[in-house]
C-alpha cells in the first residue's frame, strides 16, 4: 500500500485522532490479552455450566480464593485474615512465575523458543540446595551464595541449548525439551532412596532441609508466608527491561531476534547471541528455583519433579504478557491467582465438585493460551474489516505522529 | 432449554443444597453413628485421590466414617507441594475437628501447622514423630504381621500339590528398595514361610524402583526360574510387573498394600496395609472423645490395621484354618516376628 | 463528452492521524481506457484505490458509477458494482487449482453443496478464450509462475463480472518479459470494453500502456494528461514537484590511490558451487567502479566476500593496504568499509527496529551511543534526527519503525547510515532497486557526491542505465569472472555483448 508522507498533512492532527491512534497502537497490546482472558473465562464458564454447576458461583469462589478481596477495604474480620492468607499464596506462586516467564521472553526476543524453563528451574533449585545444605556460611552470605549457584547452574543448562543451536544448529525446542527430562530424571535420581543427595531420613525419598542461614526472610504471614524473594523477582523484571532495552547486549539480542541476517551484516555475532540469550534465560529460571527453595520449600522430594509446572506456565505468562516486563508482572499475578483460586480448598464442594476443580484451572489456562495465540480469531470477532483498517492505521500513525516532531 | 428453565433448575438445586447443609449442620439424629457435628478433613499428597494407593485408601476410610459414623467430611487434593500448608491450615482455620494428612512427605508441614492450631486434632499416615505436639498423632503399621501371614500361607502352598505349585520348596520376595517398611513385610514373610515349612528356601531381591514394572518383572522371572512358585511383591507399582511374571509362568503371586485379588486367578492373596482402617479408627476415636495426640499409633492385626486380602478359592479350608490360627496367635502376642531382613 | 464516465471520483478526502492521504481528489475513468495513476511511493495512490474498493471509507467526497452516486463500504459491495482489484500481493490459495481459485466464493455447485468442478472448469475456459489468456485451469496455483498467478487474479475479477479493473503496481513482481505479456492482455481487455486503472510509479511503462495519466503527489491530484505527447521528463517533474535530472551530472573522476583490492578471489555460493572464480579488481579513491552483469553471475558472492560476510576459498582482499582476508565483517567496518546491501529488507535493516536503532546498526556499541555496555538511546535519536534531516527521509521520525517507511526512504536510511560513518570504501549493491524516480535521483547524486569526497565506490547493478550514468570505470562480470573492462563512454551494445558471455575487444 502507499504510505502517506508525514508532510502530506495540512498541519496539526486533531486531538481525537492522536488519542485514537495512541489507543490503537498501545492498547492493542493490552486489549488482545485482556480479551483472550475474558473469552477464556466465558468458555470456561460454559464448561462449568456443562457439568451442571453455576459458573457465577464458581468464579466468585475462585476470585475470593485468589485473595484479591484483601484489597477491598470492606472485607473485614476473619474474611480479611483468610483473604490475606490467600493473597500471600498468590504472591508466593507469582514470584517464580515472573522469572520463568522472563526465561521464555528473553529467549523469545532473540528469536528462540525456550521450552526449557522447567529444567532450568530444577537445576537452579538443585544447585541452591547443594549450597544451602552442604555449605556453612553466615546468613548474609549464605542466601547470595545459594542464589549465585542457582543462576550459574541455570545459565549452564540454558547455555547448553544455546551452544547446540549456535554450533551445530540443533533446534532449541528439541534440545530444551530433552534437557528438561535430563533435569527431571537427574533430580529424581539425586533424591531417591539411596541417591547421592537423599536426606537423613533413610526411607523418605527427599533432600535435607536447607540450613536456617540459607532461608529467605518472611515478610508477610506465618504459615508458608510470603518471603523476600518477591523483591528479587520484581528486581529481575527491572533488570530484564534494562538489559533488553538499555544495553548493547539487549540491542544485539533484539536485532538477532528480529532479523539475524541484518544483525550479522551489522557486525553482530549471531551464534554468540544465541548462546548468551539462552544462558541468560537460564539464569532467570534458575533464580526462580532458588527463590522457591530458599523462600518456602526448603527441601525437595522426588515426586515434586513429577508435578513441577512453573517452567511451562511461564511460557503462558510470557505469551499473555507479550514478553514485556510490565506485561509479565500482571500475567504472572493473573496465572498465580488462577492457580491459587482454583485449588480445591477454595471451591466448596457445594459450589463445584473438587475432583473437577483441578481440571478447571487447567482448562482455563489452556483456553487463555489458545485465545492469546489465536489473536486473529479474537480480532475477527470484533470484525475483520475494522482490523484491516486499524492495522493500516497503526502503521501509518507513527509516520505522522513523530514526523511532525522531526 | 430456555433461560428461565435453567434458572428454575439452578434455584431448585440451590434449595436442595441449602436444605442438605442445614440437615447436616443440625445433626439429623437418624444416622445414629454418633458423629454428627464432627467434621473431618483429609489432605492428599500430590499423588491425588486416584493414586490407587494411600490417598485412595485414606479416602475410602473417610467415606466409610461418613456413612457409618455420620461425620461431615471434606477432601483437599494437593496439586503441588505449595498446597500442603495452605490446605492443612484452611481446614484448621475452618474449625475441622480432625485433619488427616496422607503420606510421610507432609511430616514437617503437618507438625508446623499443628503447632499453629493447637485446638485442632491432626493425624498423619505413615509417619512417626519422636515427640509431636499433643494434638498430632502419627499412624504407622506393623507390616511384618501381614507379611508373616502371607509367608505362612506361601509356606503351606510349597508343601501342597495344588495347581501352580512345583515340587521345589522355594518362595521369593521382590522388594522395591531396602528400606524399613519394605523390609518389615519381607522379614515377616520369610519368618512365616519358615514356620509353615522349615525346609523352605526364601529368595529375596530389590528392584531399586517403585514405578517401572519391567524391572520387577525381570527380578521375578529370575526367581521363578530358580524354582520359586510363590512371588510376593513389595514394590508398589513396579511390583505389578512381578505379579505379571507369576501369571505368565503359571505360579502364584501375592499382592501388597491394597487387595490386589482383582488382578487375576494367579493372586494367592494380598498383604494389606489398611490405611482406610487406620483413618476410620482414628475418626472413630475422635467421635468417641478418645483421640489422643502426641505420639504414634501402631496398627497391627489386632487393630485390623493390616491383614490378608481375599484368598484364592483354590486354597483348601484346612489351610485357611491354619492361617487363621496363626493370625490369632499373633494377635495374642504369642509369636515374635522379626522386623529386619537378615 | 457524449457518455458519462464509467467511474467518477469527486473530491475524495481521506485523513489518517496526522496525515492527509487524499486531499480533494477528482478522477474519472472512461469506458475502454487504461487510466494510469502515477505517483511516488506515499503519494496516496493505494489509499485512493482502497477507498474505491471499499477497504476505507472516505472522510469526504463521492463515488459515481455511470453517473449515479454509490456507496461502497466493503470489497463485497465493490465487486457487486463490477469493480475488481488485483493487489500487489496475490490472494490465492496455493494448493487449489486455477479454476477453483477463480470460482472461489461464487462457486457453481451440485445440489447446493458440492463444487461442480466441470462447470467451474468450463466457465473458466470460456473466459480465458474470450480474452485470449493462455492458462491451464487444472494447474495448481503453487506450481505456476508469478505472471500466471497474476492472470488468475485478473480472471477472478472477470469471473465476478468486473468491468472496472484496478491493478496495483502490477509489474513490480514481474520480469520484463512477463510485463510485456501483461500489457498485451490489458490491450485485449481494453478492446473488449473493460476500463482499467493502472497504478504505477514507473514512467516508461505508464507511457507505454496508458491512454490517460493522472499524477498524484502528496495526496493531491496534480494533473491529468493524455499519454500521447507526454514525456518522461514532464511526468517526472509532475510526480516529484520539481525538475528531475534523469541524467546524473558529474565531473570527470580524479582517481587517487587504490583503497580496495581483490586478488585471485574464489568464493562459493550457498550450494557450495564456485560463484566467483579467480577475480581480481582494484578501486581507487574518488572513482566509482561499476560492476555490470546479468543477475546470478557472482555479484552477491563477490560483495559478500569483500564485506567479510562470506568466506573466500582462495585469494586476498586488501583494504587501505592492509590484508583483511581473514578479518570479520565487523573489523572491516571498523577499518573503513561501508556497505549498502542488495536486499534492504532482508539484510540492510532490522524492520522492527526504529530508524534510530537502525542508524546505529554498526556503531550501537561505541561511544557516543554506548559506553561500558550501556546504550544511550537519546544519542541514537539525535543521530537519527540529524540523518533524517540531511538525507531527507520522509514518512517518520527517529522513533518510527523502519517497517513503516516506503522503500525509497528505507534505502535513504541505509545510505545515511553507511555514508555517515565516512567510510573510505563504499560497496553499493543494487542501491536503487525498486525505488521511484525521486529516490533514485537522490541516491545517485549522493553517490557521486561521496565519490567527489574521495571515497572509492564499488557499484553493482543489473540496470545498465545506472552503471552507464554513474560509473567512471566499468567491469563486466560473467560466470564469476571479469570478462572486460571499459571506460565510462562505452556503448550499451558493447556491454550487452560482454554480459552475455561474448568476448568484446
Amino acid at each position: 500500500m502507499s504510505r502517506p508522507g508525514a508532510e502530506g498533512g495540512d498541519g496539526r492532527p486533531r486531538t481525537v485522532e492522536v488519542l485514537t491512534a495512541w489507543f490503537e497502537t498501545r492498547a492493542g497490546g493490552l486489549l488482545v490479552p485482556l480479551a483472550a482472558a475474558i473469552l477464556a473465562f466465558l468458555a470456561g464458564g460454559l464448561v462449568v455450566l456443562f457439568t451442571g454447576n453455576n459458573p457465577l458461583g464458581v468464579y466468585k469462589a475462585i476470585f475470593d480464593g485468589t485473595g484479591l478481596t484483601y484489597l477491598f477495604p470492606w472485607v473485614q474480620g476473619s474474611e480479611r485474615a483468610t483473604a490475606a492468607r490467600n493473597l500471600q499464596q498468590t504472591l508466593l506462586v507469582a514470584t517464580p512465575l515472573m522469572l520463568t516467564a522472563i526465561a521464555v521472553a528473553f529467549a523469545f526476543r532473540c528469536g528462540m523458543f525456550n521450552i526449557g524453563g522447567q529444567g532450568q528451574y530444577w537445576i537452579g533449585l538443585i544447585a541452591a540446595l547443594v549450597v544451602g545444605t552442604h555449605v556453612d556460611l553466615p546468613p548474609a552470605l549464605h542466601v547470595p551464595a545459594c542464589i549465585l549457584a542457582a543462576i550459574v547452574a541455570g545459565a549452564i543448562w540454558g547455555g547448553v541449548a544455546g551452544v547446540l543451536k549456535a554450533t551445530v544448529g540443533a533446534h532449541e525446542v528439541i534440545s530444551t525439551i530433552m534437557l528438561n527430562w535430563i533435569a527431571i530424571f537427574g533430580g529424581k535420581y539425586l533424591f531417591e532412596l539411596g541417591g547421592p543427595l537423599q536426606g537423613e531420613e533413610e526411607f523418605i525419598p527427599r533432600s535435607n532441609d536447607v540450613t536456617a542461614s540459607a532461608k529467605l526472610p518472611a515478610i508477610w504471614g506465618t504459615l508458608q508466608p510470603l518471603h523476600a524473594g518477591i523483591f528479587v523477582a520484581l528486581a529481575a523484571l527491572v533488570v530484564y527491561h534494562l538489559l533488553l532495552n538499555r544495553t548493547t547486549l539487549g540491542y544485539e539480542v533484539r536485532a538477532v531476534g528480529f532479523n539475524p541476517e541484518a544483525a550479522r551484516y551489522g557486525g553482530i555475532s549471531v551464534s554468540r547471541n544465541y548462546f548468551l540469550a539462552m544462558a541468560i534465560a537460564g539464569t532467570f529460571a534458575g533464580l526462580a528455583g532458588a527463590l522457591d527453595l530458599l523462600g518456602w520449600k526448603f527441601r525437595v522430594a522426588t515426586n515434586d519433579f513429577d508435578v513441577g509446572m512453573l517452567g511451562f506456565i511461564g511460557i503462558a505468562v510470557a505469551l499473555l504478557g507479550r514478553n514485556k516486563a510490565v506485561g509479565i508482572l500482571f500475567a504472572a499475578l493473573f496465572f498465580a491467582a488462577l492457580q491459587v483460586g482454583t485449588s480445591t480448598r477454595q471451591l466448596d464442594p457445594t459450589v463445584f465438585p473438587p475432583a473437577l476443580a483441578v481440571n478447571l484451572a487447567t482448562i482455563i489456562q489452556a483456553l487463555i493460551i489458545l485465545f492469546v495465540g489465536a489473536e486473529i480469531l479474537i480480532v475477527s470477532l470484533w470484525g475483520a474489516r475494522r482490523y484491516v483498517r486499524r492495522g493500516r492505521r497503526v502503521r501509518a500513525q507513527p509516520a505522522g505522529g513523530s514526523g511532525g516532531a522531526a | 432449554m430456555n433461560r428461565s428453565g435453567w434458572l428454575v433448575r439452578m434455584t431448585v438445586f440451590g434449595v436442595v443444597l441449602a436444605l442438605a447443609a442445614v440437615a447436616a449442620g443440625c445433626g439429623g439424629g437418624d444416622e445414629g453413628g454418633g458423629g454428627e457435628g464432627i467434621r473431618v478433613g483429609l489432605v492428599t499428597d500430590i499423588g491425588g485421590l486416584d493414586d490407587k494407593s494411600f490417598n485412595m485408601l485414606a479416602n475410602q476410610g473417610l467415606e466409610r466414617a461418613r456413612d457409618e459414623l455420620g461425620v461431615e467430611i471434606r477432601v483437599l487434593q494437593s496439586q503441588s507441594d505449595a498446597d500442603y500448608v495452605p490446605n492443612l491450615s484452611t481446614l484448621a482455620e475452618e474449625g475441622y475437628d480432625l485433619v488427616i494428612s496422607v503420606g510421610f512427605l507432609m511430616g514437617e508441614v503437618t507438625e508446623q501447622v499443628a503447632k499453629e492450631y493447637p485446638d485442632t486434632n491432626f493425624a498423619i499416615i505413615d509417619y512417626a514423630y519422636e515427640s509431636p505436639p499433643s494434638n498430632l498423632q502419627g499412624l504407622v503399621f506393623k507390616e511384618q504381621e501381614t507379611g508373616y501371614l502371607a509367608g505362612y500361607l506361601a509356606g503351606l502352598m510349597t508343601t501342597s500339590d495344588l495347581e501352580r505349585t512345583n515340587p521345589e520348596a522355594v518362595v521369593s520376595t521382590v522388594g522395591g528398595q531396602k528400606i524399613p517398611p519394605v523390609d518389615r513385610f519381607i522379614a515377616g514373610f520369610q519368618a512365616g514361610a519358615k514356620a509353615a515349612n522349615p525346609d523352605v528356601e526364601t529368595l529375596n531381591a530389590y528392584s531399586q524402583d517403585f514405578v517401572d514394572q519391567a524391572k520387577c518383572k525381570e527380578v521375578a522371572l529370575d526367581q521363578i526360574s530358580k524354582g520359586s512358585d510363590v512371588v510376593f511383591q513389595v514394590a508398589g507399582g513396579c511390583g505389578l510387573g512381578a505379579l505379571d511374571a507369576a501369571n505368565e509362568r503359571g505360579v502364584w503371586g501375592i499382592g501388597v498394600d491394597a487387595d490386589q485379588s482383582h488382578l487375576g486367578e494367579h493372586i494367592l492373596t494380598s498383604a494389606m496395609k489398611r490405611v482406610d482402617q487406620a483413618v476410620f479408627a482414628t475418626i472413630e476415636a475422635v467421635v468417641n472423645g478418645e483421640f489422643t495426640g502426641g505420639g504414634v499409633t501402631v496398627f497391627g492385626l489386632a487393630e485390623d490395621g493390616v491383614g490378608l486380602g481375599e484368598i484364592s478359592p483354590v486354597v483348601p479350608q484346612e489351610m485357611l484354618d491354619q492361617v487363621d490360627d496363626v493370625r490369632q496367635q499373633i494377635v495374642d502376642g504369642e509369636i515374635e516376628i522379626p522386623e529386619t531382613v537378615s | 463528452m457524449t457518455e458519462a464516465p464509467v467511474l467518477e471520483l469527486r473530491g475524495i478526502t481521506k485523513r489518517f492521524p496526522g496525515v492527509l492521504a487524499n486531499d480533494d481528489i477528482h478522477f474519472d475513468l472512461r469506458r475502454g481506457e487504461v487510466h494510469a495513476l502515477l505517483g511516488e511511493n506515499g503519494a496516496g495512490k493505494s489509499t485512493l484505490m482502497n477507498i474505491l474498493y471499499g477497504l476505507y471509507r472516505p472522510d469526504a467526497g463521492q463515488i459515481l458509477l455511470n453517473g449515479s452516486p454509490v456507496e461502497i463500504d466493503s470489497p463485497r459491495a465493490a465487486i457487486d458494482h463490477g469493480i475488481g482489484m488485483v493487489h500487489q500481493h496475490f490472494m490465492l490459495i496455493p494448493v487449489m487449482t486455477v479454476a477453483e481459485n477463480i470460482v472461489l466464493a461464487a462457486e457453481p455447485t451440485v445440489g447446493g453443496v458440492f463444487l461442480d468442478t466441470a462447470a467451474a472448469r468450463s466457465r473458466v475456459e470460456q473466459l480465458a478464450d474470450r480474452f485470449s489468456f493462455a492458462i491451464d485451469p487444472d494447474a495448481r496455483v503453487e506450481n505456476i509462475s508469478v505472471g500466471q498467478q497474476q492472470r488468475v487474479e485478473i480472471l477472478k475479477a472477470l469471473y465476478r463480472r468486473a468491468d472496472i479493473l484496478i491493478l496495483d503496481e502490477p509489474t513490480a513482481v514481474l520480469t520484463p518479459q512477463e510485463s510485456q505479456e501483461l500489457f498485451a492482455i490489458l490491450q485485449e481487455l481494453r478492446k473488449e470494453g473493460m476500463s482499467i486503472i493502472f497504478i504505477s510509479h514507473k514512467l516508461n511503462e505508464v507511457l507505454e500502456i496508458a491512454d490517460r495519466i493522472t499524477v498524484l503527489r502528496r495526496g493531491r491530484r496534480i494533473d491529468t494528461l493524455a499519454a500521447s505527447g507526454a514525456t518522461e521528463t514532464e511526468l517526472a517533474r509532475l510526480m516529484v514537484g520539481r525538475e528531475v535530472l534523469l541524467e546524473v551530472e558529474k565531473a570527470p573522476a580524479s582517481p587517487g590511490e587504490v583503497l580496495l583490492e581483490a586478488e585471485g578471489l574464489r568464493v562459493l555460493d550457498d550450494r557450495g558451487l564456485e560463484a566467483v572464480r579467480g577475480l581480481s579488481l582494484a578501486i581507487r579513491a574518488g572513482e566509482i567502479l561499476g560492476v555490470a552483469g546479468v543477475d546470478g553471475n557472482g555479484q552477491s558472492e563477490l560483495i559478500d566476500a569483500l564485506s567479510g560476510l562470506r568466506k573466500t576459498v582462495a585469494g586476498r582482499v586488501r583494504l587501505l593496504g592492509r590484508d583483511v582476508t581473514d578479518a570479520s565483517a565487523d573489523e572491516r567496518l571498523e577499518r573503513g568499509l561501508g556497505h549498502i546491501p542488495e536486499d534492504r529488507q532482508r539484510r540492510g535493516l532490522v524492520l522492527d527496529f526504529t530508524i534510530a536503532e537502525n542508524v546505529v546498526l554498526h556503531d550501537y556499541d561505541k561511544p557516543p551511543f554506548a559506553r561500558a555496555g550501556w546504550t544511550f538511546p537519546r544519542q541514537m535519536t539525535e543521530r537519527a534526527r540529524a540523518l533524517i534531516e540531511e538525507f531527507d527521509v520522509r514518512g517518520g521520525g527517529p522513533e518510527t519503525l523502519a517497517r513503516s517507511l516506503s522503500g525509497g526512504n528505507q534505502q535513504k536510511v541505509i545510505l545515511a547510515r553507511e555514508v555517515a560513518r565516512e567510510p573510505s570504501v563504499l560497496l553499493a549493491a543494487q542501491p536503487t532497486r525498486g525505488l521511484d524516480v525521486g529516490a533514485i535521483e537522490f541516491i545517485h547524486r549522493r553517490l557521486v557526491r561521496e565519490r567527489d569526497a574521495g571515497r572509492a565506490i564499488l557499484l553493482v547493478s543489473f540496470e545498465l542505465d545506472e552503471i552507464l550514468s554513474l560509473a567512471d570505470r566499468i567491469v563486466v562480470l560473467y560466470e564469476g569472472r571479469i570478462v572486460g573492462e571499459y571506460g565510462p563512454n562505452v556503448s550499451e551494445h558493447e556491454l550487452g555483448i560482454a554480459m552475455t558471455g561474448g568476448r568484446a575487444a
